[in-house]
C-alpha cells in the first residue's frame, strides 16, 4: 500500500534553490528607499568621454566608456557603445562578453546537470576562493541531493560562518537543518540571524521554525510597517503568511484569513505554495483570492492537479518540482504515487529511488519503492528494500508498513500470511478511526486478492467497495478507480484456497 | 558680455604668458559652464602646456547660484594649486605638475578666471596607446602610474579619481598620474571630504557606491585609490575595468543604484562577483605572469576595503595600503613578459 506524502500542518518553509536560480527570483532583492544620485562631476565626464568617443572612436575608448556607463546604469550609452565593441577584432574576450551581456545576447550559462560534476567544480573553485559563502551553500545543496548529509552540514556551517545573516544563506541553512531533522540547529541559526538585523524574509523563517521546535517568537506586532505599499507587500508576504498561520494554529480563523488575504495580494513563491494548502485544507471559500497565483508555484500546481484528479498534469508537475527541489521528499513521494496510479511502476520505482538519494531513511519513499517493485512482481528486490526499513512508530505509517508487508507475502505466494498482515493493517486503521486509511487498506487488500486470483477476492472487493462508497477523498477515489479496473478479473477461474478456514476476516461494513 | 562664461571662451586669448590655442575636444561642446574648462596653450618659446580654467560663474548659475558654491569653488582652486605646489616641492616625478598659475582678468568681465597650467603630455592619455602596445608596455605604464600614486600616498595625499583618462603619457614610455582636482590630504581636508564620492562615480570603489564609508581615513581614502588602481590595471591588461566586470556578475537589482541593503548585506554577492571576475580574468592573462598578476589584481580590487591591499600576515613588512610591494612586483612582471 502506498503512502500519500501530504502535509498535516504546512508551514511557510523556504525553498532551497541553487544560487544561480535563486538570484533570478525577486526573493533576494532589497528595495531601496533613496535613489542613488549621479554627481554633476560624473555626468560631465561621461558626456565628455562620449563626445570624445564620437569624435575619434577607438576600441579601447569604447571599452572604457561602455564599462563605465554600464556601472552607473546609463543603458543608452552602454548599449550604443556595446554595438561598436562587439565589432572590434582587437579587444579581449572579457570585454566582448560584457558587450554581449549589455546587449542581452549572452548565452545562458548552464550549470553542470550532474550533481557530482557540480561538486567537483565547486571543490576546485573553493580551493581557490574559500571565502565565497554562496558557493559553499550551493555545494551543501549538492551534497544534500546525493544524501551526503555530513559533508553538506560541514559546508552549511562554513557558509553560515562567512555570512551569518545573509537572507539566502540563512534560509538555505534552515531548510537544510529541517531536512536533516536537526531542528535545534535550524532554530539557532535563524534566531542568530534575526538578532543581527531585521529582515522580513528571515523573520518569516524564524516564525515557522519556532512553530516546528515549539518555541515562541516575541514582539511580532508592528513588524509589518503601516502603510506598506502593495509593491512592498511582496517582501513582507511570507512574514504575514507565517503570522496568519500562527493565528490559524491558535484557532483565530478570522484573523488568519485577514492576514492571508493581505499576503496573497502580492505573494512570494512560498506564499503561493502555502496558499494552495490553506485553501484546500482550511478555507476553500478563499480559493478565488489565491488560485490565480498557483501557476507560479510548481508545488502548488502539482497538488492542485492531484486533488482535481488530473493525474498526468500532476505527475508532470511533481517531476518538475523534484527537479527544482531535489531534496524535497514530498515531490518524490507524490511523483511515485502518481506513476503507480498510472500503472507505470517502473517510473514510480525510479522516482522513489531518486528521492531516497537525498533522504535515504524516509519511510514513505522506502515504502513506495517496495510497493512499486512488488507491483512489478520483483518480490526478491522488494524484500531487500523492505528489510532496510526501520518499523515506523507513527501509527499511520505502521498501517501502511503492515499492508506493504502483506503485499510482499502475497507476491511470495504466502497468501494466508499476506492476508493476515493486511488484516492487521486494517485493524490498526480501524483503531485509529481513520476512515480514509481504512478504506485504502481494505481496497488494496481486495486488489491484491484479485491479482492473486483467490476465492475470497469477490467477497473482499464487495466489502471494500461498500466501505469506501461514500468517501470522496482523492486517495480513496483513486484507489477505488484501481479496484474498479480490476473487477473484470474477478470472473476468472479461482484457485483453491488452502487455508481459508483460518482467514475469516472481520469485515468492516460501517460506511 | 557673451552668454557663455569667460572660462569657456578663452580660445585665442593670452592668459598670463600663455597663448590659448584650442579648447580640449572633449570639453568643446560644453557651454553649460561646469566647474572648469581645459585648453591647449603655448608660450612664446613654443613650449606647449595644458590650461585648466576655473569657472566661478558656475556658482551663479540658475540652479546652483549661492555664496556657498562660490566659496566651495575658490577653495577647490586654492586647494589643488597648493597640493600641486607640494608635489612640485616634493619632486613627485610621476605626478603631472602645475608649471604656472594665476587669475585671468578681462575688461568688462566681473568675474575673474583662476587657472592652472600643467606640463604637456605629448602622448596624450593612456587610451591612445593601448591599441598599439604590448603587455610589457602596459605594465610598464601602469608601473609609472603606480609610482605616481605611491608618491602621493607618501605625502598622505589620496588621489580619489584614478581612471584611464587621468594617466598621461610623456614621450612614448613615461606614464604619470594627473588631475588632483578631487585629491585630499590627511590632516588638511579638502572640500571633497564632505562628499560621499569625490571623483568620477563610474570608477568609484565599490564600498563607496554601496554607501560604506570607513571611519578610518586611510581605509576610506587610500583604500579607494587601491581599488581604482586595480580597476585601471584590469583595464590595461584585459580591456575592461574590474568594477564593470564585477557588475556583469550581479543582477540589476543588486547594483548600488537599486539595492536598498547595507554594504555588509551586499558583501556575499559582491564577493561572489569578485571571485567570478578573477576567474574570467585568468583567461585574458598570459600564463607566464598569470598567477602573480591575478594576485595583484585580487589584492587591489578586494570589495572589502578592510581586506584590500597587502595581506596583513605575521612577518609581512608592508602596511595594508603601502604600494611599495605592488610597485616592485609590477616592475618585475613588466620585465618578465618582455
Amino acid at each position: 500500500m502506498i503512502l500519500l506524502a501530504d502535509y498535516e500542518k504546512k508551514l511557510v518553509i523556504p525553498r532551497w534553490l541553487n544560487y544561480a536560480k535563486a538570484v533570478k527570483t525577486r526573493e533576494l532583492s532589497c528595495p531601496t528607499a533613496s535613489r542613488f544620485i549621479l554627481s554633476e562631476f560624473t555626468k560631465k565626464h561621461l558626456a565628455a568621454d562620449y563626445l570624445e568617443f564620437k569624435d575619434s572612436p577607438t576600441p579601447h575608448k569604447a571599452a572604457d566608456l561602455m564599462g563605465a556607463a554600464f556601472v552607473i546604469g546609463n543603458e543608452s550609452i552602454a548599449k550604443e557603445v556595446a554595438q561598436y565593441v562587439k565589432r572590434s577584432a582587437v579587444l579581449q574576450k572579457p570585454v566582448l562578453e560584457l558587450a554581449n551581456h549589455i546587449l542581452g545576447e549572452t548565452p545562458k550559462a548552464e550549470l553542470a546537470f550532474d550533481v557530482h560534476a557540480r561538486i567537483a567544480q565547486s571543490k576546485k573553485f573553493l580551493a581557490e576562493y574559500p571565502n565565497n559563502a554562496l558557493v559553499w551553500i550551493d555545494r551543501a545543496r549538492c551534497y544534500t541531493i546525493v544524501g551526503q548529509a555530513e559533508k553538506a552540514e560541514y559546508c552549511v556551517r562554513i557558509a553560515l560562518k562567512l555570512a551569518p545573516s545573509d537572507r539566502f544563506i540563512v534560509r538555505s541553512a534552515v531548510r537544510f537543518f529541517l531536512h536533516s531533522d536537526k531542528l535545534d540547529q535550524a532554530w539557532d541559526c535563524v534566531k542568530h540571524a534575526s538578532a543581527i538585523r531585521f529582515d522580513p524574509w528571515i523573520k518569516a523563517t524564524e516564525i515557522s521554525t519556532a512553530e516546528v521546535v515549539k518555541k515562541s517568537v516575541k514582539k511580532l506586532k508592528g513588524l509589518v510597517p503601516l502603510g506598506t505599499t502593495p509593491a512592498n507587500i511582496y517582501h513582507f508576504s511570507e512574514l504575514i503568511e507565517s503570522y496568519g498561520m500562527l493565528e490559524l494554529i491558535n484557532g483565530n480563523d478570522n484573523r488568519a484569513k485577514k492576514y492571508f488575504k493581505l499576503a496573497w495580494s502580492n505573494p512570494s513563491h512560498n506564499v503561493v505554495t502555502h496558499s494552495e494548502w490553506i485553501v484546500r485544507e482550511h478555507f476553500p471559500a478563499m480559493a478565488e483570492k489565491a488560485e490565480g497565483n498557483f501557476g507560479e508555484s510548481i508545488e502548488a500546481t502539482a497538488w492542485q492537479n492531484y486533488y482535481r484528479f488530473k493525474i498526468d498534469d500532476a505527475l508532470s508537475a511533481a517531476n518538475e518540482w523534484a527537479l527544482e527541489e531535489p531534496y524535497a521528499k514530498n515531490a518524490f513521494g507524490l511523483g511515485s504515487i502518481l506513476a503507480c496510479q498510472k500503472h507505470n511502476y517502473d517510473q514510480g520505482v525510479k522516482i522513489a529511488k531518486e528521492g531516497l538519494k537525498a533522504t535515504p531513511n524516509d519511510f514513505g519513499l522506502q515504502n513506495n519503492l517496495c510497493f512499486g517493485l512488488l507491483k512489478m512482481n520483483m518480490a526478491a528486490e522488494a524484500e531487500i528494500e523492505l528489510l532496510k526499513i526501520i518499523a515506523p512508530t507513527d501509527p499511520v505509517s505502521h498501517v501502511i508498513y503492515s499492508a506493504t508487508k502483506g503485499l510482499l507475502e502475497f507476491k511470495k505466494g504466502n497468501i494466508a500470511r499476506g492476508r493476515s498482515l493486511y488484516l492487521e493493517a486494517i485493524g490498526e486503521a480501524e483503531e485509529l478511526g481513520d476512515r480514509r486509511l481504512l478504506a485504502n487498506a481494505f481496497m488494496n487488500l481486495a486488489i491484491t486478492e484479485i491479482e492473486s486470483n483467490t476465492a475470497e477476492a469477490k467477497e473482499y472487493t464487495n466489502a471494500a467497495l461498500k466501505l469506501s462508497e461514500k468517501l470522496d477523498d482523492v486517495s480513496v477515489v483513486l484507489t477505488r478507480q484501481l479496484l474498479n479496473e480490476r473487477l473484470p478479473d474477478l470472473n476468472k477461474k479461482k484457485d483453491p484456497l488452502p487455508f481459508s478456514k483460518f482467514h475469516n476476516p472481520k469485515l468492516l461494513p460501517r460506511p | 558680455m557673451n552668454g557663455k562664461p569667460l572660462a569657456s571662451r578663452l580660445e585665442g586669448k593670452r592668459v598670463g604668458q600663455w597663448n590659448v590655442i584650442k579648447r580640449k575636444p572633449k570639453d568643446a561642446a560644453d557651454s553649460s559652464g561646469h566647474f572648469s574648462s581645459c585648453y591647449f596653450v603655448e608660450n612664446d618659446k613654443g613650449e606647449k602646456a595644458f590650461l585648466k580654467a576655473y569657472n566661478y560663474l558656475y556658482a551663479f548659475g540658475g540652479k546652483t547660484g549661492s555664496a556657498d558654491t562660490l566659496k566651495f569653488m575658490t577653495e577647490n582652486f586654492t586647494y589643488e594649486r597648493d597640493l600641486l605646489t607640494l608635489c612640485g616641492n616634493s619632486k613627485m616625478r610621476r605626478v603631472v605638475m602645475a608649471i604656472d598659475s594665476g587669475e585671468y582678468v578681462e575688461a568688462g568681465e566681473v568675474i575673474t578666471v583662476p587657472y592652472l597650467i600643467f606640463e604637456h603630455a605629448d602622448g596624450g592619455n593612456l587610451t591612445n596607446f593601448l591599441p598599439i602596445s604590448d603587455l610589457s608596455w602596459k605594465l610598464h605604464s601602469f608601473h609609472g602610474a603606480l609610482l605616481g600614486v605611491s608618491q602621493l600616498h607618501k605625502a598622505k595625499v589620496a588621489h580619489q579619481d584614478i581612471k584611464p583618462s587621468n594617466i598621461l603619457i610623456f614621450g612614448k614610455t613615461v606614464a604619470k598620474i594627473s588631475d588632483l582636482g578631487s585629491a585630499t590630504q590627511f590632516g588638511h581636508a579638502s572640500n571633497w571630504e564632505q562628499i560621499d564620492i569625490a571623483g568620477d562615480q563610474r570608477y568609484a570603489p565599490v564600498e563607496l557606491l554601496y554607501k560604506y564609508f570607513s571611519p578610518n581615513w586611510e581605509t576610506r581614502r587610500f583604500g579607494a585609490d587601491l581599488f581604482m588602481l586595480g580597476g585601471l590595471l584590469t583595464y590595461m591588461v584585459a580591456d575592461i575595468n574590474f568594477l564593470s566586470l564585477m557588475y556583469q556578475k550581479i543582477e540589476p537589482y543588486q547594483r548600488h543604484n537599486v539595492f536598498g541593503g547595507t554594504f555588509n548585506e551586499a558583501m556575499p554577492f559582491l564577493m561572489n562577483a569578485y571571485h567570478l571576475s578573477l576567474v574570467d580574468l585568468r583567461k585574458a592573462i598570459p600564463e607566464k605572469i598569470r598567477d602573480d598578476l591575478i594576485q595583484i589584481i585580487a589584492e587591489l580590487s578586494h570589495p572589502d576595503p578592510d581586506k584590500r591591499g597587502n595581506p596583513q600576515r605575521l612577518g609581512n613588512p608592508h602596511s595594508q595600503f603601502s604600494l611599495q610591494r605592488f610597485v616592485s612586483v609590477i616592475d618585475r612582471l613588466s620585465k618578465k613578459i618582455k
